[in-house]
């Protein structure tokens, strides 16, 4: 049975507590409104950044973002550049969580370029996936890249040593990449 | 005299009472992201960031909170300060954030600030346990930085992203995988537990 | 991917403990004795699949639609906080009989880092609520087989004799770190 001054206590202990929470979910937000538009337009700058690493003929993209259901779904943004071909960004999963990158693809369906984002592979094994000797491995290649561990043959790129779940996971992204990239040049512009 | 006592506070959590080499507390973190120097350090100041924050306004409002929900609100407190770091790392050090993932937001659960929280900073003064908290965090981020620096040494051949001898030999990746995480610590607590008994050997002579 | 390549990767390939590095404390904590991994085991995957559920309907409700996604960690530990005292009551006061076994691993759960870390995956991966709750249970059914194969390693090493500087914790720790070099070899799995 509950005493008056437990009721009254009770109550004020809830409305202790409502006000820390309170308070903190009021410091929050205000924090955010200050952090979130820095954390977009980071996010958005990388993005172009990559967008035009990836594909350097481009001049400039086009601002609509061309995915469709039928594509892969680690494809998140499909950026048609003016007779250069495609920016595909793609989120692959790899060891350490989502690799976020993206993928040049030109109208004949040849790699350009791939620039990785953002990733959270171990750090001196996957995380090598971001130099230049990995990645720059998948210009020229066509549908279909695989990954080898002993010397790449034909359409093949090499696997980073002691992290083939990554190397397989960027590849994979490519592939999607890809594909995406020959539905909408096969679906006619 | 004060002031001897005041280092004695922050010394405490850096040496004597190590919240990792020692209290064995924050295992998670310790393992998860000493991949590399960076992270490590990056993890740590993360981490004695919100101790010290936290271990401040606890402290100043440990007669305001009931007794009976003191967990909760010190729970509220801390995801607050979390929160308040992981936007502050996504907006200004991006890359970091990145690397550190989930175990930002997972600072919350790191049981060394809960239990600063309330084995100190609900019992002290503000100031003293403001430097409670600032020995706890730099004790932690020291032994994240060993744990780190050892793995990405012979993990990767590298500190700090700076080569040292990969391109000779090739690193045994596994110390810096998760298999090497546990083991690492495993030989450095041994290490430290043989130090300190050769020290209290010599001592009693 | 299909639900079957995440239950296995939940179990074996990504488990928790030894690939994830989540739920390290109670892992090393609770682990001396066989019996008690059993009991924190089947406390944690209770919790776990429980909170998983609830966290997803909070966020995919609440948070998201006010654009309140800032708020999930803060929102999550609270759920997770209530839950396991939820959790306790009610256990006591209907299944005596499992208080006895669970009890004192209950109040012990809100500070493993499993548990938030699953609901924050949840949310990362962008699982559905079928996909959040079998990736709950299957997580803490890895976390579970960790800590209960682990358990019994360690029951085996307190009877032999160890050198004086790895007595406890560092022979804990190195032969923690050689199971998982064996949980590395089901990666063939997910290739």
């Amino acid at each position: 049975m509950l005493h008056k001054s437990d009721s009254k206590e009770i109550i004020k202990v809830g409305l202790i507590l409502f006000a820390i929470t309170a308070i903190a979910a009021l410091v929050l937000a205000l924090m955010n409104s200050v952090t979130a538009p820095i954390i977009q337009a980071n996010e958005e700058e990388k993005q172009q950044l990559a967008m035009q690493k990836v594909l350097p003929e481009a001049t400039s993209f086009d601002a609509e973002n061309l995915r469709t259901d039928s594509m892969d779904a680690i494809v998140t943004a499909v950026y048609k550049a003016e007779n250069a071909g495609y920016a595909v960004m793609v989120s692959p999963n790899g060891y350490g969580g989502a690799i976020s990158m993206a993928v040049g693809v030109d109208r004949t369906g040849t790699v350009t370029g791939v620039d990785i984002i953002s990733q959270s592979e171990t750090a001196g094994l996957g995380s090598n996936c971001t130099k230049d000797e990995f990645k720059n491995q998948f210009i020229g290649k066509t549908a279909g890249v695989g990954v080898s561990k002993s010397g790449a043959k034909e359409n093949e790129i090499d696997a980073i040593s002691s992290a083939t779940i990554t190397s397989k996971a960027v590849a994979t992204g490519v592939n999607a990449a890809i594909d995406a990239a020959e539905q909408l040049e096969k679906g006619g512009n | 005299m004060a002031e001897h006592k005041n280092i004695k506070v922050v010394l405490n959590g850096l040496i004597t009472e190590n919240p990792t080499f020692v209290q064995l507390l924050g295992m998670c973190p310790t393992l998860a992201v000493t991949t590399s120097l960076q992270n490590g350090l990056g993890m740590g100041l993360s981490a004695t960031a919100v101790l010290i924050a936290s271990n401040f306004l606890i402290s100043l409002l440990r007669k305001v909170i009931p007794e009976k929900v003191r967990i909760a609100a010190f729970v509220v407190i801390i995801a607050a300060f979390v929160t308040l770091i992981e936007m502050a790392l996504k907006a200004f050090v991006p890359d970091l954030a990145d690397q550190l993932g989930i175990f930002i937001p997972l600072i919350v659960v790191n049981c060394i600030i809960l239990a600063r929280a309330e084995a100190f900073a609900s019992k002290n003064s503000i100031g003293k346990s403001a430097l409670d908290g600032l020995g706890m965090g730099l004790g932690f981020t020291c032994a994240l930085c060993i744990i780190s620096a050892v793995r990405e040494f012979f993990g990767a051949g590298t500190i700090w992203n700076i080569p040292i001898y990969g391109t000779v030999l090739t690193p045994p990746a596994i110390i810096a995988m998760p298999p090497g995480g546990f083991i690492v610590l495993g030989l450095l607590i041994a290490l430290i537990n043989y130090i300190v008994a050769k020290r209290k050997a010599g001592a009693d002579k | 991917m299909t639900i079957i390549s995440i239950l296995i990767a939940a179990l074996f390939t990504e488990n928790f403990v030894m690939v994830k590095f989540l739920g390290i404390c109670p892992f090393l904590g609770v682990s001396k004795k066989t019996e008690t991994a059993v009991g924190m085991g089947m406390a944690v995957t209770f919790v776990m699949a429980l909170s998983s559920m609830i966290t997803y309907l909070v966020n995919h409700y609440l948070l998201e639609p006010f654009q309140l996604e800032y708020l999930q960690t803060i929102v999550f530990i609270l759920i997770i906080a209530g839950l396991v005292q939820f959790v306790e009551l009610f256990v006591k006061k209907s299944m005596p009989a499992l208080y006895n076994a669970l009890g004192i691993y209950l109040p012990l759960i809100t500070t493993n880092c499993a548990v938030l870390g699953v609901t924050l995956l949840n949310v990362q991966y962008g699982y559905n609520f079928l996909y959040s709750l079998l990736y709950g249970t299957f997580s803490a059914l890895g976390f579970s087989l960790a800590i209960i194969l682990f358990s019994g390693v360690r029951e085996y090493i307190s009877e032999q004799s160890v050198p004086e500087p790895f007595r406890g914790f560092p022979i804990a720790l190195i032969s923690a770190g050689l199971m998982a070099i064996a949980f590395m070899g089901f990666s063939g799995f997910s290739i």
